[in-house]
């Protein structure tokens, strides 16, 4: 008898150690998120608060820069990733799941599945770089990186979906189709619905993955000092100033119609920084024809110069834009060309540069300068209260979800 | 209809046919776009295999696979150029050990104790605590490493280097817990209670069912966990960018700093680089050397996780 209680007194022991442990490992785990979160509160705190959040970055003063443009950058794109992957990610786990048959082809969707579940994200942002950005032309966008981050969450969408529809018992489609009812009725009128809530968890996950993303916009080139927005839709489009100094025309020929000197430069404005738009660097040094400043501004886009008969330079722009000569003709001390006005389409935010918030984050952390450390601080303040709310919506969504359905 | 009760599981290859006859055109389309959908995931896996090789077969003929293996210097920004993979490969294969060397324990002690001892009540608590551990971006975590961790570090070990392996490599570990605790849970849960309930019936205690029984019995599925987070250890960019410095060393010095591949790509990305110079290629060699690595740790892992499906 001695024995066996000896021996299990050890195994309770063992029992109780065991336990001890598995708590102490958990709590770990609690205490390295806690201790993140109060760092980054800590060495944040200053500069949190609404200048923050609505403000450019800066590359000189810490305490004025701020997050606006990569929020901004985020939310775009997130627009972008959420429009791409859901249709496509709920219409593939639909297929998969309710319509695929059992065989080789299906089994090679599937693995290729779970093998783009585990590609590392760095992987996707090479893809895009090669296929996106440059064999496709799209850019370093907003709509590149929506689609390059739409791509990285697509097997976790398709993983979603098909476990929300598996939880479904299978007497809900046995009785639908009892009724006459065809696949596709089943899917839309009783799968769906049901699955709506499985989706919606799994959906709000990926995108909290997404947002956090660093690596693959990084690679396809998304810039970190963004210092202004996307154009937003049907908002009004700057003027492009070109200043050409010195013009003097003379009453030969269209061949020496016009010499110029100094340079073409295209000025945004309300802008910081200088930006080239359309290729419209051009210089001219004087002496030089008149036909070689034609083709210079021929060369920018959106414009067309042609000579007109009487030796004038004549200037028109593409269809949509507005077009301004300020002054020319005669013995001119500046030639105007004004390129701009009119608004926005509704789709060209798309096109634009674009940076997100853990871009931002990691170039105020990279900078040696202890100062950005506390905005690397703050913005991973606001990252991770985005990202722990968005997946603390989905473990509540997902706890609504199971006590209100009884099957 | 025709009388005859589906199958639990399977619609008749009958009541299919029937179906489909009645499938109208928009049926038939709406499945089709949804196949579609299906296989666009096999064109994005084409998509990548397409763009890493054709962007780096170029840098392969100005420089020798032998080379590409076995050099031990890493300098293709530099005026003295090498081309060998072996100083990142070394830096990942360090941060990786490190960080699988806190994960896997501690990990696996979590999914033990959460599956064989916790209360439902306690696991209700951790669970989306671990959730929530999985859902801080990596960006924050290699925050974490260099201005939280590190530092700590420095006032325990004198001549630490700001910017080493070890911390990025512990941090590493603590990001991929989620992922072994969650998947060991998962293969332990789909133990049949039965094995459990024999061995309590010879007098084993609950260390002994969980080490000996369970444990043994959900094996592949553990594994499947492991090879997975050891997958996701080698991908991984931002923690060692940040932590562990851009600076290729070929080193098994752990208090040093050294590039990992994927540090070295996000480092040259971020620079200007002609499109389609050597230099530019280099990332995309980099990226198939990253790619293959974790192809075979993934295949791997889908083998054992298909495994211990069967055996249930």
């Amino acid at each position: 008898m001695d024995a066996i209680e000896h021996s299990i007194l050890k195994q309770q022991r063992r029992d109780r150690a065991f336990n001890t442990l598995g708590i102490a490992c958990a709590l770990v785990c609690l205490l390295v998120l806690a201790s993140l979160i109060a760092g980054l509160l800590y060495n944040g705190w200053g500069r949190l608060g609404w200048a923050f959040l609505s403000s450019f970055p800066s590359a000189r003063s810490a305490e004025k820069a701020g997050v606006l443009s990569s929020l901004a950058g985020s939310l775009l794109v997130m627009i972008i990733t959420a429009s791409s992957a859901i249709p496509l990610g709920v219409a593939a786990g639909v297929y998969l799941e309710e319509y695929a048959k059992r065989n080789w082809f299906t089994s090679l969707i599937e693995i290729n599945i779970s093998n783009l579940a585990a590609v590392p994200s760095i992987i996707y942002g090479l893809m895009a770089l090669g296929l996106l950005v440059y064999q496709f032309h799209l850019g370093q966008s907003i709509l590149t990186g929506g689609l390059t981050l739409a791509f990285l969450i697509l097997p976790i969408v398709i993983v979603a979906t098909r476990e929300a529809l598996r939880s479904i018992p299978q007497m809900m489609r046995e009785a639908a189709y009892a009724l006459g009812a065809s696949r596709w009725e089943v899917i839309k009128d009783h799968l769906l619905p049901y699955s709506t809530g499985g989706i919606a968890t799994g959906v709000i996950i990926a995108l909290s993955r997404a947002i956090g993303e660093t690596a693959p916009l990084v690679t396809i080139g998304a810039i970190s000092y963004i210092a202004f927005l996307p154009p937003a839709p049907f908002s009004k489009r700057p003027w492009l100033t070109a200043d050409i100094s010195k013009v003097t025309v003379a009453s030969e020929g269209p061949e020496t119609a016009m010499a110029v000197g100094g340079s073409l430069r295209f000025v945004m404005r309300d802008h910081e920084t200088l930006a080239e738009a359309g290729g419209g660097m051009a210089e001219v040094r004087v002496g030089e024809p008149a036909e070689r400043l034609r083709e210079r501004i021929d060369a920018i886009e959106g414009l067309d110069a042609t000579f007109t008969s009487s030796g004038y330079l004549s200037i028109s722009c593409e269809y949509g834009k507005e077009f301004r000569i300020v002054q020319t003709g005669g013995l001119a001390d500046a030639l105007k060309i004004d390129l701009g006005g009119g608004v926005y389409g509704p789709t060209e935010w798309v096109w634009s540069s674009f940076t997100v918030l853990p871009i931002q984050m990691f170039n105020w952390v990279s900078r040696p300068d202890a100062a950005f450390a506390a905005n690397a601080a703050a913005a991973g303040a606001v990252l991770i209260a985005v990202t722990l709310s968005l997946n603390a919506g989905a473990i509540v969504v997902r706890a609504r979800m199971r006590r209100r359905i009884k099957w | 209809m025709n009388g005859r009760a589906a199958a639990v599981g399977k619609v008749s290859r009958r009541d299919e046919a029937a179906v489909a006859l009645r499938a109208r055109p928009v049926e038939r389309t709406i499945e089709l776009s949804m196949l579609l959908s299906a296989v666009f995931s096999i064109l994005i896996t084409t998509g990548i295999v397409y763009v890493l090789v054709t962007e780096a077969a170029p840098f392969f003929r100005q420089v020798s696979l032998w080379e590409f293996l076995t050099d031990t210097q890493w300098t293709p920004l530099f005026a003295d150029k090498h081309f060998g993979i072996l100083p990142l490969l070394c830096g990942t294969l360090m941060t990786t050990g490190i960080a699988i060397l806190v994960a896997l324990p501690l990990g696996t002690a979590i999914a033990i104790w959460l599956s064989e001892f916790a209360r439902p009540g306690v696991r209700e608590v951790v669970k989306p605590i671990l959730e929530l551990l999985s859902a801080v971006p990596t960006v924050v975590f290699g925050y974490f490493a260099v201005q939280l961790v590190s530092p700590g570090l420095q006032m325990l070990i004198r001549d630490l280097n700001l910017f080493n392996m070890l911390a990025a490599g512990l941090v590493m570990g603590i990001m991929i817990v989620p992922y072994v605790t969650s998947l060991s849970e998962d293969a332990m849960r789909a133990v049949p209670m039965l094995l459990r309930e024999g061995s309590y019936g010879m007098g084993a205690g609950q260390v002994t069912t969980a080490f000996r029984v369970v444990f043994p019995a959900a094996l592949s599925g553990i594994g499947a966990a492991y090879t997975l987070a050891i997958s996701r250890a080698v991908g991984e960019t931002m923690i060692v960018a940040i932590a562990a410095g851009t600076q290729p060393n070929l080193t098994w010095n752990p208090l040093e700093g050294a590039a990992t591949i994927s540090a070295y790509i996000v480092q040259v990305s971020m620079g200007d680089l002609p499109h389609g110079s050597l230099e530019y290629q280099t990332i995309f060699a980099a990226g198939i050397a990253l790619f293959l690595m974790t192809l075979v740790l993934n295949l791997l892992s889908v083998i054992l996780r298909a495994r211990y499906r069967q055996a249930y």
